[in-house]
């Protein structure tokens, strides 16, 4: 239902432009999940936002085309595109807080989009809010409507923002970080939701997260992406249990794990931090970090190449051992 | 715990807010800690878990020194905190914060935030403070020419461990950890994690970390104490209480992590409702409407925390098999 190709991203500066998205291909079929993984800088929050084009003032989107149902959305002017916004494309952030009006209650700020989008009226709109708010298990959704954003815990305003984000139908929802602000057990609760949701209404799901865990509980198929890159691709099974990119692996490996169990200890790293690519890069931009970077991997770039079994992965050393850990 | 091995310990702790009544909100008083006995021994590594709004970052702001008790005290080193100066609970308790992108005055080099507290304390020449603070860059496993640089070069890891070489300076025998790697990309969360686990053995330091990360508490303390509610629901040792929870709010908190493995489920969805408000709490355990176990006792008698054998400790009338 959805389908990105060859995205760019970059941010004007005042000597040269910053690529900070470099040529990502992605799609999304009804009633699937596709995550974008990712640490700071790597580019997946500014893929979303491509995908509506709600781009910072300072960033240039370029892009071969943006197929949402049919229709190449990135030729669509801005007036279109708002109507594509929020009507037929759902989005949700990390931070609930400044998505809403503060000093508007709930309830209105739901009306409104219905009433927006739709040219509904009041009433058709309250009766819409009210079914939604009791959709996301919002519980006393009449009192809620009446309340202001800061009335409402962070678990129940991450919910009231699904439910606005749903209010005219949309067939794709975009959501960025749902739940990173939330404790585990509002998080659980607000993904139960989510899943939910999808199921019952065969909705497409872009997931925006820098959490594995996550990615393990909701996502069919994932994107993990480095330096604005796409580096691996795969269904979310596979991934987990047999990824084939040095970074993903080593991601995968320094997460803190409970199910280990057992003294305090210490946990595999990857060395450094994310540089900064400002300049650009040839080659692998991974290979500073890698323990199985040759010279080859810095002398050109490296194509995201799919195996056989469905697994896409930007790395010539994928199938070399890699040296032992302490 | 004896008191005298405790460099850290809180007898009987409480904090209470008066809440003014705003438009249709009621005001009344907000118990947010409500009694907290806690001994932190020499060496040792507690982990403090709980969901926001259970009181723990107000217990560590007490712990620290940085608000009063409205009941109880806090001994550091021995003494009630009560009658140290600012200076001198600094020299033997001082803190890390979850967000090194506000923590760090921007405006300062490195060697400035890090040497802060060794000029406030006074009494050393400067080239003895310029000699600490190198070493303690290197500490923290920065090079020296990180020095001059100022925290909008650095990186969230690297700002991470400047907050750290700030809070070693002084020489402390305890760091109190708010959330020291929520703010940090995963990556980068390893390596600071391994950091602390490494300048704790060198330096024979004891900390008290907050987090809501029970993965992370499993890599860094031995002994974890659970909180809700303002009070400390189950305590013992780490790999006991996250690996047979005897509190029902402990396993709930266990179930929820979601960790990366292939194919896992969400969590049932048995957990709808929410704590209960701290300006209306409820009679019995206050734990009582989230808990399938739930009986006539938890709704008359808040149950207190009992010793459970094994050096566990717990707060529930009905509490799990271990």
């Amino acid at each position: 239902m959805l389908a990105i190709e060859d995205l760019h991203v970059e941010f004007a500066g005042r000597r040269a432009a910053t690529q900070v998205v470099r040529g990502v291909t992605l799609s999304v079929a009804a009633g699937r999940t596709l995550a974008i993984v990712g640490e700071s800088g790597s580019g997946k929050s500014l893929t979303a936002l491509s995908i509506t084009g709600l781009l910072p003032a300072r960033a240039r989107r370029r892009v071969r085309r943006i197929l949402f149902e049919g229709e190449d959305i990135a030729a669509y002017s801005d007036r279109r595109m708002e109507d594509v916004r929020g009507r037929r494309i759902g989005m949700i952030f990390q931070d609930p807080t400044a998505s809403f009006n503060p000093s508007l209650r709930i309830g209105q700020q739901l009306e409104e989009v219905h009433m927006r989008h739709l040219r509904a009226g009041r009433a058709a709109a309250r009766a819409r809010a009210l079914e939604l708010l009791d959709l996301v298990g919002m519980p006393a959704p009449e009192m809620r409507m009446a309340q202001y954003p800061f009335e409402l815990s962070g678990g129940l305003r991450q919910r009231a923002m699904i439910a606005m984000a749903l209010m005219c139908n949309p067939t794709l929802l975009i959501a960025d970080e749902p739940t990173t602000a939330l404790d585990v057990t509002v998080q659980a609760q607000v993904l139960r939701v989510l899943a939910d949701l999808q199921q019952r209404l065969h909705l497409g799901l872009v997931l925006i997260t820098h959490d594995l865990g996550v990615v393990s509980a909701m996502a069919d198929e994932v994107a993990v992406m480095y330096a604005g890159q796409v580096v691996e691709q795969a269904p979310a099974e596979v991934l987990l249990s047999a990824p084939r990119h040095p970074y993903t692996r080593g991601l995968i490996r320094c997460i803190p794990r409970l199910a280990a169990g057992g003294a305090p200890r210490h946990l595999p790293s990857i060395r450094g931090s994310v540089p900064n690519f400002a300049a650009g890069f040839t080659g692998c931009a991974f290979a500073e970090r890698c323990d199985l970077a040759v010279d080859a991997c810095r002398r050109a770039p490296i194509p995201l190449e799919t195996r056989a079994d469905g697994q896409a992965v930007r790395c010539i050393r994928a199938d070399a051992t890699e040296p032992a850990y302490a | 715990m004896p008191e005298a091995a405790s460099v850290l310990a809180a007898e009987g702790l409480h904090r209470s807010f008066g809440i003014a009544a705003t438009g249709g909100a009621p005001g009344g008083v907000l118990r947010a800690v409500r009694g907290v006995d806690l001994a932190l021994a020499r060496g040792e590594a507690i982990a403090l878990v709980g969901e926001s709004g259970c009181g723990k970052s107000t217990l560590a702001r007490m712990l620290l020194g940085l608000s009063p008790p409205t009941e109880g005290r806090v001994l550091i080193g021995g003494a009630d905190a009560g009658t140290l100066t600012r200076a001198q609970v600094a020299r033997q308790v001082q803190p890390v914060f979850q967000d090194p992108f506000v923590s760090l005055n921007p405006m300062k080099t490195v060697a400035q935030i890090v040497g802060l507290p060794l000029v406030a304390a006074g009494g050393r020449a400067r080239r003895e403070r310029d000699a600490i603070v190198r070493t303690m860059i290197e500490l923290v496993g920065l090079t020296a020419d990180f020095a001059g640089r100022r925290p909008g070069e650095l990186s969230g890891g690297q700002r991470q461990r400047v907050s750290i070489a700030r809070a070693l300076v002084s020489e402390p025998a305890a760091l109190v950890c708010d959330e020291p790697t929520s703010a940090l990309d995963v990556s980068v969360q390893a390596q600071i994690l391994n950091l602390l686990h490494d300048i704790r053995d060198r330096l024979g330091l004891s900390y008290l970390i907050i987090t809501h990360n029970l993965a992370v508490v499993d890599h860094l303390a031995e002994r974890t104490l659970v909180m809700y509610f303002g009070r400390l629901v189950e305590t013992g040792p780490t790999r006991a209480v996250l690996g047979r929870p005897l509190h029902p709010y402990t396993q709930m908190l266990r179930r929820a992590v979601l960790e990366p493995v292939p194919g896992q489920a969400l969590p049932e969805a048995t957990d709808s409702a929410m704590p209960p408000s701290p300006l209306d709490p409820p009679t019995g355990c206050p734990f009582r409407a989230r808990c399938a176990r739930a009986s006539d006792v938890c709704a008359a008698v808040e149950p207190e925390l009992r010793p459970a054998g094994d050096g566990r400790q717990v707060a529930c009338h009905h509490p799990l098999e271990h």
